[in-house]
């Protein structure tokens, strides 16, 4: 994909959140910066507690970062009021984790969907059915459901919906969090297949949240890993994959089970558990666990660097 | 047959609940062994009935439900026809269990190292100090570091993976035959998944003791477990040796659980799956439950439920319509 | 090919209002306490609407001649000392203490779940300002309050019914918050604000919605305690006065009887008043613990 010529669509810049719960400060999100271009997909993926979930509601401002910059489109979204803020939101839409608590269960499916598309008065009354329509049969949900109520849906149904909601207004990016992470192994593949195909019809933008790696290969063509509130690894998805270098992506990719009993394994068991997000480690946050950790580790962050064909590491390696 | 030495051997196994119009038959005719020293993969989506088929094992089964048939043996008696008395003597001792949700299965208000001292004491007769020692001794084999003051910290201090090595430590205090594992690592991450099943691994090397362990993932499956059982909404629809399996899978279920997994190895085309795909499961009353779903369904398959038949050496398949 | 039973069905409009028939009939079948407070709100309002009409005389007839007879066939409640006779005049009591009654427990309703949607909504400073006030409110017996406002306002219906209102809206405040303090955290209405929608619509349309029912379940609670407040203020010459025909009213109007044995002409309007307000009780209690039931 030819990105060099183009201006990125969403530019973060330093973003951090923290969170206080009274005395004690949770260190979500500690300065992460990326770009996403136009009809990209990116993966953004971690393990519980690296901070990606509050990243990507930060950056759709659902929470207020605490300090750095969003830029979608060229406009800073952190420093818009609120009703300009709800104008961009047609272009910045979320399918979320648990469709079982993000559809209200007040509302009939047609209602959820309907509702998008006259706050933002897309089309007129006469076709705003047509748009429902169309917005259900992009999801291969049938028109009947139109009447139902969430919970007389199926899990995969529900989440179906979401992602309906999600595109119904045509946004130009559109944030996934866990979308199959909930889901029965047949209607999880039933998801990704659909979201596929969504990307090639719609050619929208999309950063995919996710633990689960391998939907993650299958969705997206750029990958950045986070751990402890920061990125340490990104580049495109076949290159982070096949040839990690960030040794906790190496473990991570490592610890995944592959379902063929013949298929080679080198597990890297990572020692401990992750340091607590109140008290975060000097340096680099891996190093307690890190196999490879230096003496010098303790002392700096290390930097995102390129080490060729959009390969970012952050590790004083390389 | 081969000669492996059989240490649970579930035949015909019925369990029905009441529903909104009669009875539901939630396990239908379930049957598969677990031998000695081996540990097997009950695999199946949800409402496939594997939970239920663990929980009728130790005789957890919830009031509502009914055993209308089948047998459970385990090292030559038939669970089902013991009374309750033998059953708590089984339950523990020789048969353990860990579930999916790690926290609520431990005592809120008892120091971790404590619940582990109990099972010491009270299975295998510690006196209190002995088996207080012993504890924290099993807490450190299971990979928990600093055992002696981690051993004092109450469950809600400890990350959810703790908490699972703290239960896998407390099964493994029974010294017990069969260990069933219910989703074990529902909801950890992937690392920690990774370390909670080597722990299950050496566990199992170490004592000699046998697994049945339930999951979803294939992945898990294929990486743990010598033998397979694949459920479908409350049948087994196919059991082998995990080479076998993927290798050779005979059932359409099967083949299609199989297709709709992705692999982190390997690089991901577009995927492919069967349009008029329907959520909703309906159940034939007699005959295969996966007919509506097949894509090799035949008339039969409304009619009669499969006879279990032997495709390979000790391939196991339910179906009417073999190529 | 014999056709599977299905899990799942397509019910017709028919069908779904017979559901809904045979549902609230095995509702009530289950719940006795339901089913004998609306069968008593029920007698009373018919009794109340289609009554008078059987009858003679007039709720303000007098008939001196007629004064302080017992009940008898001609006035089954008997008369008092003007002459009127009190089962009309109980009759149309009973209509003025609904409309009170009911007045009273919407006006609480609408204003206790607006404001507190919107303070537990908004948390922060607004939130413990408006808590602080609840608290004040809450400090008085609600009777006493309502007597102390109606004394503020001015001895009208109208104030009194504000009155009591004003005296059961922290209960209405406080449910509210509380259900909202839940739903606020939940799924649909970060996804509402993800979707565009604005504050104000985040708080009335999706979540007030949903945390409707304990406040309903108050509400129903309320008429039967509006009546017994409304009763007992008319009784102490506050709000509805005589000669209109109220619960209160005439429960004042024979106390001094009592003693020299006219007992009737309290006793029966004061008899109603229980029955109504226990009637009201009934459904709230039994709502109440049918809605407990359903979460769970």
């Amino acid at each position: 994909m030819d990105t060099t010529a183009q201006e990125p669509l969403l530019r973060i810049e330093e973003l951090v959140k923290t969170f206080h719960d009274g005395p004690l400060t949770v260190h979500a999100v500690n300065g992460v910066s990326f770009e996403v271009f136009p009809g990209e997909a990116v993966g953004l993926v971690g393990e519980s507690g690296c901070g990606k979930t509050t990243a990507a509601r930060a950056i759709l401002r659902l929470t207020d970062p605490t300090s750095g910059h969003v830029y979608f489109d060229g406009i800073d979204l952190t420093t818009l009021s609120g009703s300009q803020l709800r104008a961009q939101r047609r272009h910045l839409q979320m399918v979320f984790q648990d469709a079982d608590t993000s559809l209200n269960p007040r509302f009939s499916v047609r209602r959820t969907l309907a509702e998008p598309v006259q706050l933002h008065r897309l089309v007129d009354k006469e076709n705003l059915q047509e748009r429902l329509l169309e917005a259900m049969s992009r999801v291969n949900l049938d028109p009947v459901f139109l009447g139902r109520y969430p919970h007389q849906l199926s899990e995969g149904q529900r989440q179906r919906v979401g992602v309906a909601r999600a595109i119904i207004t045509e946004p130009k990016f559109v944030a996934l969090d866990e979308p199959t992470s909930s889901l029965d192994m047949s209607v999880r593949i039933h998801m990704i297949a659909l979201l596929q195909r969504l990307q090639e019809e719609l050619g929208m933008t999309y950063i995919f949240i996710s633990h689960d790696l391998s939907a993650v290969r299958a969705l997206c063509n750029r990958v950045m890993v986070m751990y402890l509130g920061t990125i340490v690894e990104s580049g495109p998805t076949d290159e982070i994959f096949d040839r990690p270098l960030h040794d906790y992506t190496r473990a991570l990719l490592s610890a995944i089970p592959i379902p063929d009993p013949q298929a080679k394994r080198s597990r890297i068991l990572l020692k401990g558990e992750p340091p607590s997000l109140f008290a975060l480690p000097r340096g680099c946050g891996f190093h307690e666990r890190c196999p490879a950790a230096r003496p010098d580790c303790q002392q700096r962050r290390p930097e995102l660097r390129d080490v060729g064909g959009g390969h970012l590491v952050a590790c004083d390696r390389f | 047959m081969t000669e492996r030495e059989e240490l649970l051997r579930i035949r015909d196994l019925t369990v029905t609940f009441p529903g909104r119009d009669g009875r539901v038959v939630i396990l239908d005719k379930v049957t598969f062994d677990v031998s000695g020293k081996e540990i097997v993969g009950l695999v199946g989506e949800s409402g496939s009935g594997k939970t239920m088929t663990s929980l009728t094992v130790m005789g957890f089964l919830p009031p509502a439900g009914r055993v209308e048939g089948g047998e459970i043996g385990f090292k030559g008696s038939d669970l089902l026809k013991g009374t309750e008395a033998q059953m708590s003597q089984i339950r523990g001792r020789q048969i353990a269990m860990i579930f999916q949700s790690t926290r609520s299965a431990l005592n809120p208000l008892m120091r971790v190292g404590d619940q582990v001292a109990r099972v010491y004491r009270i299975q295998r007769g510690l006196g209190a100090g002995q088996a207080k020692a012993e504890a924290v001794r099993a807490l450190s084999r299971m990979g928990i570091p600093d055992a002696e003051r981690r051993a004092r910290a109450y469950p809600h201090h400890l990350s959810r993976g703790m908490c699972q090595r703290v239960l896998i430590a407390m099964m493994v205090a029974c010294e017990p035959d069969l260990l069933i594992a219910d989703e074990p690592t529902t909801g950890l991450d992937v690392t920690i998944q990774a370390q909670i099943f080597e722990l299950i691994k050496e566990v199992q090397q170490a004592t000699g003791a046998s697994i049945l362990l339930i999951t979803h993932d294939l992945g898990v499956v294929a990486e743990t477990c010598q033998r397979v059982v694949v459920m479908y909404a409350g049948q087994v629809m196919e059991t082998a040796g995990v080479d076998s399996l993927f290798a050779n899978p005979v059932h359409p279920y099967t083949r299609r659980l199989l297709h709709s997994v992705l692999r982190v190895d390997k690089k991901a085309d577009m995927v492919e799956v069967d349009a008029g795909f329907s959520e909703e499961v309906t159940y034939a009353i007699k005959g295969c439950r996966f007919a509506s779903r097949c894509p090799r369904v035949l008339p039969q398959c409304w009619e009669d439920h499969p006879v279990r038949v032997e495709v390979e050496l000790d391939h196991w398949v339910r179906c009417h319509n073999l190529e | 090919m014999s056709a599977p039973t299905s899990a799942v069905f397509s019910p017709t409009s028919t069908t779904r209002t017979m559901g809904r028939v045979r549902r609230f009939s095995k509702l009530l079948q289950q719940n006795r306490m339901l089913l004998v407070g609306l069968l008593t709100l029920v007698i009373a309002i018919i009794a109340a609407l289609a009554g008078p009409h059987f009858i003679p005389y007039g709720p303000l007839e007098t008939a001196p001649e007629l004064k302080l007879e017992a009940p008898s066939l001609e006035h089954p409640m008997g008369t008092d000392n003007f002459g009127r006779d009190i089962l009309v005049r109980v009759l149309h009591g009973i209509r003025l203490d609904l409309r009170i009654a009911s007045l009273v427990a919407i006006t609480a309703l609408l204003v206790g779940t607006l404001v507190g949607t919107f303070s537990g909504y908004r948390g922060g400073i607004i939130d413990d300002v408006v808590m602080r006030i609840t608290d004040v409110m809450q400090a008085f017996p609600s009777f006493v309050l309502a007597m102390a406002i109606t004394a503020m306002l001015g001895n009208t219906i109208p104030n009194v019914v504000i009155a009591i209102a004003i005296s059961y809206m922290p209960y209405f405040i406080r449910l509210t918050r509380g259900e909202v303090l839940t739903a606020r955290e939940l799924g649909y209405a970060e996804a509402a604000r993800c979707v565009g929608n604005p504050e104000w619509r985040i708080m009335y349309l999706h979540i007030l919605p949903n945390c409707l029912t304990p406040a309903l379940v108050q509400a129903t609670l309320c008429l039967g305690w509006a009546i017994l407040d409304a009763s007992g203020l008319a009784f102490l010459g506050l709000g509805v006065r005589p000669p209109t025909p109220e619960g209160g009213v005439l429960v004042g109007e024979g106390a001094q009887y009592i003693i020299s044995g006219e007992w009737w002409i309290s006793v029966f309007p004061g008899a109603v008043i229980v029955l109504l307000a226990f009637g009201f009780n009934l459904i709230g209690d039994s709502l109440r613990d049918i809605t407990a039931q359903e979460e769970r």
